[in-house]
């Protein structure tokens, strides 16, 4: 099942967050993996910053998104 | 200690400053740096260090120049390809700037040299092209104790931050942000770069490090990034991660090399 909600049918339960500069619409409950699969985000090739503050990968699981979150994701990027 | 005639005129734009001073110049004088990976990064990284007078460099890579390389990496020319990036670089700098030692290296930082080479360095510069040396610097830097100020690049995206457990434990270290089972999806060969692009990381990069080698205050724990399309930066607290594979097990304990993993655990990326 999907965790997105349009915008014509929200609930009670949705929540509003910020991806990237971008208004998401999610239902609450949903963690930080799942975020990021709804988005089709390889998370093994990003970071994450949430509001403002890196939340390092292994906190992930335990981070529910919460109504204005605002989350930057950005690819690890190595050149030189 | 003071600064020659010649000298001072040289780096009077330099001296002039406040926070610096002829004080501030000496201790550029006193520096040892160095700089891992003499792409584009490390070529701008190492001149701006050498012409600022800072008194040693040494520069770090095994890389030969590429056709490819000379768009964005300012020190070579068409008859350098084919030779040694840290041998010509260093060629070309004590040429340039004849007041600066600089020591070029053209093996590839590894198990074997990382701690030789790193050790009693006041900074270092990570300016290489691949994860797994990354990931290696990160981790002697860590345990030779030394500030480390990481850069990349490729396409119009840029990261810049600064590791130092001595002073910013709180900020965690470079496998924090990126651990090491990370997958890269960008490198420049992969992606391309513009030259500029790379020219304001190393920029930043080289500021930063003059400023700490200063003394004057950085801020410490925070990621930048770059948008070169956009020409926005976006800044961030770093974190540390408690379960890190490299720092996260020693917190709270006493600096022991005992407490950091085998390096041989670390990926061995590249390309
Ligand atoms: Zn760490």
């Amino acid at each position: 099942m999907s965790h997105k909600i349009s915008a014509s049918n929200r609930s009670e339960t949705s929540i509003k967050v910020m991806l990237n500069d971008e208004q998401i619409f999610l239902s609450s409950g949903l963690n930080v993996p799942g975020l990021l699969q709804l988005q089709n985000i390889a998370a093994s090739s990003v970071a994450l910053v949430r509001n403002g503050q890196v939340l390092p990968k292994s906190r992930w699981k335990e981070t529910l998104c919460r109504d204005g979150d605002q989350f930057e994701v950005f690819a690890l990027v190595a050149g030189g | 200690m003071s600064v020659s005639n010649a000298d001072f005129l040289r780096y009077s734009r330099q001296i002039l400053l406040p926070d610096v001073g002829e004080t501030g110049q000496f201790d550029l004088f006193q520096a040892h740096v160095a700089i891992v990976g003499v792409g584009g990064l490390g070529n701008l990284v190492a001149q701006y260090l050498a012409a600022a007078g800072v008194g040693k460099l040494t520069l770090i890579d095994d890389d030969k120049i590429e056709l490819s390389n000379l768009p964005r990496q300012l020190l070579f020319s068409d008859k350098d390809i084919g030779e040694y990036k840290s041998a010509t670089a260093v060629l070309k700098l004590s040429n340039a700037y004849p007041g600066c030692n600089l020591q070029a290296v053209t093996d590839k930082l590894s198990e074997h040299n990382r701690q030789d080479l790193l050790a009693h360095m006041e900074l270092v510069f990570d300016c290489t092209d691949d994860f797994g040396t990354r990931q290696l610097i990160n981790l002697t830097c860590l345990q030779v104790k030394a500030p480390l100020i990481t850069a990349a690049v490729a396409n119009f995206s840029g990261q810049i931050f600064m590791v130092d457990m001595e002073s910013a434990p709180d900020s965690g270290c470079y496998a924090c942000l990126f651990p090491q089972d990370s997958h890269i999806s960008q490198t420049c060969q992969s992606v391309g770069v513009l030259g500029p692009m790379v020219g304001v990381m190393a920029s930043m990069q080289a500021l930063l490090g003059m400023n700490l080698l200063l003394g004057i205050p950085v801020p410490t724990g925070k990621l930048l990034r770059f948008d070169g399309r956009a020409m926005q930066w976006r800044e961030a607290s770093l974190s540390r991660d408690l379960q890190c594979h490299v720092c996260g097990g020693r917190v709270e304990q006493p600096r022991s090399q005992s407490q950091i993993p085998d390096s041989s655990l670390l990926c061995e990326g590249g390309h």
